[in-house]
């Protein structure tokens, strides 16, 4: 419509162009200045004629996509505006990913002990996930997560702002503040959903130390960039310190059913070796107060390590990723021994085509010691990756517990999501 | 006595003329805009690309060390209509820099292709907003020039005078040469040519050259072998001479769509720095012209 509008306008301009154009000269023609305006006219004239053509070959541009010939310049044209979204515009991005889980075990039941998956032999709907993304303000971003499991049960995964700025300098410059429920930041896994894992399953020592439902906590959060040579993070986040398999004992009566908080730091640190290969080291600590006799203290800590490689021009065919994690924990408890162990995972992803990504990754729980002994695990699996929006992955895994049978277990997931692009986390 | 004091004030204050002398700190997405807003900005800016010349612009990760350079920088300068939607959004994010001028250059351009009907992702990774690769008509440097300009007139109003000089410079170059690219280029309007990503329309708008068909026919998947097949039919029944590819592209697939169809498949820079000679935003029109011409002979 505004394009008729101009149009409109310009062609009345020229038709007045044309009626003083055609104004008897003769009495003017003496006058200098006269003359200078006339010529003036003409130039304004041109240009009119200039911008009404380029005009009627955008509107044909627009018609047809047709790749036309000897078009003008275009360096005049005023298109360039953002999309208007209408109605829609200010509607949160919402994507939809869904996880179909199919499989094998040689014991169901251990197995949904061991990965804390809702496995059962055959062919099963695993998780929904539904995210909504948006703007708040000119502070704050939001992020909620929203995961609908096998039985139908709905839970806030995540639900968080972040901001970079405040009003009032009220957030100092190089920190950024998230508020809500998350991930703590305490290293690399537990910061992922369910269908950005890179196997099927949990690694073994995050299984438990936090359990199946991992580390999520209510709490507020601040990360510092460092003015160092290379990106440097500090995060300090204050939890509410609800996670069941650290700061609550299920198997015994509650004696206080308070939480007393928890504390996280985090340390990153992000390293460019090559324009193609990255290194990333960090240092994870969180301690809170557990629901044992005067309140016992909950302590995990963990060092992760990663090195990824993608060679630059061949972005989408080739990759590798190389990713380390180990965690310790500790649980003083009331009259009994504290309990305390740790364990490591180290997996390597290798990207050998377009769509195929083949994996391994070998767990070891029971260093130092668990209760329960040690646990070892082979897995390896093999992606189809179809589209980024969609993919089918299958994995072997073979473990081994301390004192009994040996277990097999095979996985098939389909992985789709539909809705916003989401930007990719490195 | 007056000279000492002099000194003194300057030993103070040893920041006083490095100060002044600083350059403004530009980041661009992409080495296109590094190169124009390098020849507009002179010696007054320090310009880094985020991602480089042979590398996909669509595929770039969000390393945290970009955030650590846009944490620093003042301007940002993007080429927008979501080429870099995957990864710039987490970036600026990270950057944790509230005072960073973030500047899509897509401004005074006419966008091609962009969606009429509805869309869905059953069409490949369509950007909804039209195609992004507008820098590959030179015409559209002038703009994207003019907008670079104006920005740095307005973080550092003293300079005006030299920006401006050095923009209109910047002009009259592009000006001289894109009028003989098309002088050479002249005697092949009209031909038809074959391309792998829905990359080169800009570049075929500029020269009259008609792109017939893709070997990516949803851009940003792998084509099946139905697609090719038709493809390769498609380009022996036309006589189409060339097979456009950048020099990111998967090229084995390329050639062997070359090699069955008698098509010659050319790789392009698409983008400065792609080449190892292209350092300015003209090299990469003289490289691609010579490179046409060269298959075209």
């Amino acid at each position: 419509m505004i394009l008729e509008e101009k149009k409109g306008l310009y062609l009345l301009t020229l038709l007045l162009l044309c009626l003083l154009n055609s104004l008897p000269g003769a009495t003017w023609a003496q006058d200098p200045e006269i003359e200078a305006l006339k010529d003036r006219l003409r130039e304004m004239e041109q240009e009119m004629q200039k911008m009404r053509r380029q005009m009627e070959q955008r509107g044909q541009e627009k018609a047809a996509e047709a790749t036309s010939r000897s078009s003008p310049d275009p360096q005049s044209s005023p298109e360039g505006t953002k999309t208007p979204g209408g109605s829609s515009a200010f509607n949160p991005a919402i994507s939809v990913n869904g996880l179909f889980l199919g499989g094998f075990s040689s014991s169901p039941r251990r197995t949904r002990e061991l990965t804390g998956l809702d496995f059962h032999n055959g062919f099963n709907f695993q998780e929904a996930e539904l995210q909504f993304t948006a703007d708040v303000d000119p502070y704050w971003k939001a992020n909620f997560i929203l995961g609908v499991d096998r039985g139908g049960e709905a839970e806030l995964e995540e639900g968080y702002v972040t901001s970079e700025e405040l009003p009032y300098g009220l957030l100092p410059a190089n920190m950024s503040l998230k508020l809500g429920k998350f991930f703590p930041f305490f290293g690399k896994h537990n910061l992922l959903h369910a269908h950005q894992f890179p196997f099927i399953d949990r690694p073994l020592i995050h299984q438990s130390v936090f359990g199946d439902e991992g580390l999520k906590d209510p709490g507020l959060g601040l990360s510092y960039l460092l003015p160092s040579p290379w990106f440097s993070e500090l995060t300090f986040q204050a939890l509410a310190g609800e996670n069941e398999a650290l700061f609550r004992f299920p198997q015994e009566p509650e004696r206080d059913a308070r939480r007393r908080g928890a504390y996280l730091g985090h340390w990153k640190n992000f390293f460019d070796l090559t324009d193609s290969t990255t290194l990333e080291v960090g240092n994870s600590y969180l301690a809170g107060r557990n629901s044992a006799a005067r309140h016992k203290l909950s302590q995990a800590a963990g060092f992760d390590l990663t090195l990824k490689w993608r060679p630059l021009q061949k972005a989408t065919e080739r990759g590798l990723i190389w990713q380390s994690e180990y965690l310790y924990f500790s649980q003083e408890r009331g009259r009994e021994p504290s309990t305390k162990g740790g364990g490591l995972y180290t997996s390597l992803q290798y990207q050998f085509a377009r769509r195929w990504w083949i994996q391994g990754r070998y767990d070891l729980s029971g260093i130092p010691k668990f209760e329960e002994g040690k646990t070892r695990r082979w897995s390896a699996l093999l992606a189809f990756v179809l589209s980024e929006f969609s993919a089918i992955r299958l994995q072997h895994s073979y473990t081994w517990v301390q004192g009994s049978n040996p277990l097999n277990q095979i996985f098939i997931q389909f992985n789709f999501t539909i809705g916003s692009h989401p930007a990719h986390q490195y | 006595m007056r000279e000492v004091a002099f000194f003194l004030i300057l030993l103070l204050f040893p920041s006083v003329s490095s100060w002044a002398a600083e350059a403004i700190s530009v980041v661009t997405t992409t080495t296109d805009l590094a190169a124009i807003a390098q020849a507009v900005g002179g010696d007054r800016v320090k310009v880094e690309s985020i991602a480089k010349g042979f590398q996909d612009p669509h595929y770039v990760e969000a390393k945290p060390s970009y955030m650590r350079l846009l944490n620093r920088a003042r301007l940002l300068f993007s080429v927008g209509l979501q080429l870099e939607v995957g990864w710039l959004p987490l970036l600026i994010q990270g950057a944790r820099n509230p005072s960073l001028v973030h500047v899509d250059l897509f401004q005074g351009i006419s966008v091609l292709e962009r969606p009429t009907g509805p869309i869905s992702r059953a069409q490949g990774d369509i950007h909804p907003e039209g195609n992004p690769h507008y820098w590959l008509d030179p015409r559209n440097g002038t703009p994207m020039a003019r907008r670079i300009a104006q920005e740095l007139k307005t973080l550092s109003p003293g300079d005006a005078v030299y920006f401006d000089d050095r923009l209109s410079s910047f002009e009259r170059e592009l000006k001289s040469r894109i009028k003989l690219w098309e002088e050479r280029m002249a005697p092949y309007r009209g031909l038809e040519v074959v391309a792998y990503h829905k990359q080169w329309e800009y570049l075929a708008r500029w020269l009259g050259l008609s792109i017939i068909d893709y070997v990516e026919d949803k851009p940003g998947i792998p084509p099946g072998p139905r697609h090719l097949t038709s493809l390769i039919q498609t380009i022996r029944q036309r006589k189409v001479k060339l097979l456009l590819v950048a020099n990111f592209n998967n090229s084995g697939l390329a050639q062997s769509v070359a090699d069955k169809s008698g098509a010659q498949m050319i790789v392009l820079p698409a983008s400065v720095g792609g080449e190892e000679r292209i350092s300015g935003f003209t090299d990469l029109f003289d490289s691609i012209t010579a490179h046409l011409l060269r298959a075209l002979k």
